[in-house]
């Protein structure tokens, strides 16, 4: 049997400890910024007729370049799929490197879109392999497309990889795509291990972001509400530390109100008027009123 | 000659109610704006608030269709409650069309009653700039129940033994159960509601929705009615309960009131309203479509369905058996774009549409189908809905205490042997749990590790899975982000789609008989059995 309030709360002695290194992030992109979209945007095309360009071929074509080579030359704006298909089983298949060389034969306005096939098949199944073909990717618009789709995909299955990994990129819209996406399923996932996690980031917007994740997501069920105010009181930005306080003043009016009024009365951090404002809400009695 | 005659009476009675119908017109009082609309249906809207009853300023009054008055004579048909303080005024265009235009402060709120000569319709459209303070934006069509009996029975709640669930979901006496919110259908699925009496139809006919908010799966009431009452027909422009989005603004909604003499009614045409010059009217010519060629890597058995959506609107279509799709008529704008397999978003872009244009999208292959990874075993499939479980089908029109239903459990399912039906749709902390799953490994299976999967399609009160395998109790997640209301006790089982997934140590699993249970976990106290922590059921599965 596992014991995550254990897990939890040294995960929580440890932050309070003050075991915070310094932050590896070279910038302060706010993570909290609105999420780009999950996939890049698909630009309009203009539906062609597929008999007029089609190829007479001496021989079927045997090889997947070949395969690919001639569906493009059936289809050069891919309307109807099926180079982009092609690709896809390839991924299907495992043979990623094979698909993602295969891009450079296509028109380059098809390249972001056949990337996040290709990667969002790559990093689900082998994501370290994955960001590092990113690499290769020159095109500004092509690796974000291509590092987008991957994030997405491994954030499936492995929001804590793909949390090490972005923290770890250029600071921009990209990195601040990733960790928003993984800090959010990690939180959601694994509370515990994320807190684990959190404890080695320096103070700052990142800390704050997960902390507050954290905070908002869990209840009773994986800590108590004093280890959660350890945390809202470890967050930097005023805003965000009070709205995650508020949060668990919610939980804690449940379970222990005389515990909260008590703790309202004699936070240092609180200032008055928020003091007041808190006070006011313990006095409340809950409401579960239906909408009509 | 004896029957000559009769057959002459009986054509000129025929004939008299409609020689005998008025002209279209407005007659103004100082209270009242009466309409005429030339096709039997005579309305009038208040234009002060009277002291003496409970209508007001801004409320239809009366509502007479072939000489009957089917408007309830003490409230009024109004939005919510009715708009508080507001300014009523006419505008006749010719002998075509009479617009009532209702200003009210709170939300900036301007909603029109429009008639067209000949159309026994009320032609209705709202806008506002904020939400108002009443909260969710409702038209309520009040008609006495005696003169409109026939309704959706779900929501009729005549002969109810009391409420069983806060003050609007009730009891009959053979443990069944009504409420307005079992009125509901998926915003995709309905173009009118309404209700029939003796020659007579009343029908509230929706417009695209496109001011309306939480997608094409979203539910909320249209009806509600009890003998001794009323028969009360719903316009739903914005509704809160499961609401996983936020409410648009500043968009006009156009729905219409139409009359028949007992027929269903036929979509009308609005398309007169751009002369009216109506505040947040968006004409065709200022509007653009996406045209879609084509959807590769779907699952044939599931319908997909193509979402829109942006701040200011959204819109919806299904796809075709090819895969192709189309939307004509929406607001320039970009949107992201979803596709949903079932209810399911298996693909998410965004697309650009500009008035006056086509934007064609070429084929987009779906890699996100959670169905296409490879499993040792699955309880249902990845759909968005648990419509395959054990009630299902049942959870949007009844409470889950219903005699209709089937006993909840707590399910002992066997890979293997049991049917998917059996597995029940949602978990109740206070009622079905735990559900258990017992499944074989061989011996190479049970020495690996292994995902687990929960996916569930809404959570109440913060409920989410705790698993234990062979006695091994895996990480507690935490809980999910949803809307803060009541979910699977109102006809909803659809939220927020979430997955839960754990990485399961081969040391947890066995060669042949495992045992894996699933029980609910909160921080919140229960408010009562069905009102405890709980979740819908998506799919469950064991990765290979």
């Amino acid at each position: 049997m596992r014991s995550n309030h254990l897990l939890l709360a040294l995960a929580f002695g440890v932050c309070l400890a003050g075991g915070l290194g310094h932050f590896l992030a070279t910038g302060g992109k706010k993570v909290a910024e609105a999420p780009a979209l999950a996939s890049p945007f698909h630009a309009p095309v203009k539906t062609v007729a597929h008999a007029e360009t089609v190829p007479v071929a001496d021989a079927p074509p045997t090889t997947d370049a070949e395969k690919f080579q001639a569906l493009l030359a059936a289809d050069p704006a891919d309307v109807d799929g099926q180079a982009a298909g092609l690709l896809d089983e390839l991924c299907r298949a495992g043979k990623f490197e094979a698909a993602f060389k295969l891009v450079g034969e296509a028109p380059a306005e098809l390249h972001a879109e056949f990337f996040e096939i290709i990667f969002s098949r790559w990093a689900q199944a082998r994501p370290q392999d994955a960001v590092q073909a990113l690499a290769a990717i020159t095109d500004a618009t092509e690796h974000s497309a291509a590092l987008r789709a991957a994030a997405d995909s491994w954030n499936l299955n492995g929001a804590g990889g793909l949390a090490t990994y972005a923290i770890g990129l250029p600071a921009g819209k990209d990195r601040d795509y990733a960790l928003g996406l993984a800090l959010d399923n990690w939180s959601l996932q694994d509370p515990t291990a994320l807190a684990t996690w959190l404890n080695t980031l320096p103070p700052g917007e990142e800390f704050d972001y997960g902390a507050a994740m954290m905070i908002a997501r869990t209840d009773g069920a994986n800590r108590t509400p004093e280890l959660a105010l350890k945390w809202v009181e470890n967050i930097n930005a005023p805003s965000v530390r009070y709205d995650s306080f508020l949060r668990v003043l919610a939980e804690w009016k449940q379970t222990d109100p005389a515990a909260a009024q008590q703790y309202v009365a004699n936070a240092p951090w609180l200032e008055q008027s928020q003091r007041q404002a808190a006070t006011a809400y313990l006095s409340t009695t809950r409401q579960d009123t239906p909408q009509e | 000659m004896k029957f000559i005659t009769s057959c002459l009476l009986l054509l000129a009675v025929l004939l008299l109610p409609a020689s005998s119908r008025a002209a279209f017109g407005l007659t103004t009082t100082t209270d009242l704006y009466t309409v005429d609309t030339g096709a039997g249906l005579v309305f009038s809207v208040r234009r002060t608030d009277p002291s003496n009853n409970t209508q007001a300023a801004g409320d239809i009054s009366s509502l007479k269709f072939n000489g009957v008055e089917y408007q309830n004579q003490t409230k009024g048909s109004q939005i919510g409650v009715g708009l508080g303080a507001a300014t009523v005024s006419v505008t006749t265009y010719g002998t075509s069309y009479i617009k009532i235009t209702v200003n009210a402060t709170d939300g900036g709120m301007t909603h029109y009653y429009m008639a067209k000569n000949g159309d026994p319709n009320v032609y209705m459209a709202t806008y506002f700039t904020s939400e108002p303070s009443l909260g969710n934006v409702r038209y309520i069509t009040r008609i006495p129940y005696s003169l409109l009996p026939n309704g959706p029975a779900p929501s009729d709640l005549s002969g109810n033994t009391g409420a069983i669930e806060s003050s609007d979901v009730f009891g009959m006496s053979d443990g069944t159960t009504r409420s307005k919110h079992y009125s509901n259908h998926r915003q995709m699925d309905w173009t009118y509601t309404g209700a029939t009496g003796s020659s007579v139809g009343i029908w509230m006919v929706k417009g695209n929705q496109e001011g309306m908010s939480g997608g094409p799966f979203y539910r909320s009431l249209i009806n509600q009615a009890s003998s001794g009452a009323d028969q009360e027909v719903y316009e739903m422009v914005n509704y809160g309960e499961a609401q996983p989005e936020a409410f648009r603004t500043s968009v006009l909604n156009t729905y219409t009131l139409v009359f028949t003499t007992g027929g269903a009614p036929s979509v009308p045409d609005l398309s007169w309203q751009s002369n009216l010059g109506l505040i947040g009217y968006v004409a065709s010519t200022g509007r653009g479509n996406v045209v879609g060629v084509g959807i590769s890597g779907r699952d044939t058995a599931y319908q997909y369905v193509v979402g829109f959506a942006n701040s200011q609107a959204q819109y919806w279509c299904t796809a075709t058996s090819s895969g192709s799709y189309s939307y004509y008529g929406m607001i320039p704008g970009t949107y992201t774009q979803t596709i949903y397999k079932g209810e399911l978003a298996v693909w998410t872009g965004s697309v650009t549409v500009t008035a006056g244009q086509s934007t064609a999208l070429h084929t987009i292959t779906i890699t996100g189908d959670p169905s296409s990874t490879a499993t040792i075993w699955r309880i249902g499939n990845w759909d968005g809905t648990p419509n395959e479980f054990l009630n299902g089908t049942k959870l949007t029109t009844m409470h889950p205490q219903d005699t209709r239903l089937s006993n909840w459990g707590p399910v002992t399912y066997t890979v293997g042997s049991s049917s998917t039906g059996s597995f029940p749709a949602a978990q109740f902390r206070a009622a079905n749990s735990p559900t258990t799953v017992s499944f074989t490994l061989t011996s190479a299976q049970a020495a690996a590790a292994h995902t687990l999967k929960i996916g569930i399609t809404c959570a109440y009160n913060n409920g989410r899975p705790q698993a234990t395998i062979n006695g091994h109790t895996l990480s507690n997640p935490a809980a999910s982000s949803q809307p803060g209301t009541r979910s699977l006790t109102i006809g909803s089982y659809r939220e927020n789609n979430t997955t839960f997934s754990w990485s399961v140590p081969a040391a947890d699993f066995v060669t042949g008989a495992n045992t894996l249970t699933i029980t609910p976990i909160s921080g919140n106290a229960d408010l009562g059995t069905w009102l405890s922590a709980s979740w819908g059921y998506d799919c469950v599965e064991l990765d290979n």
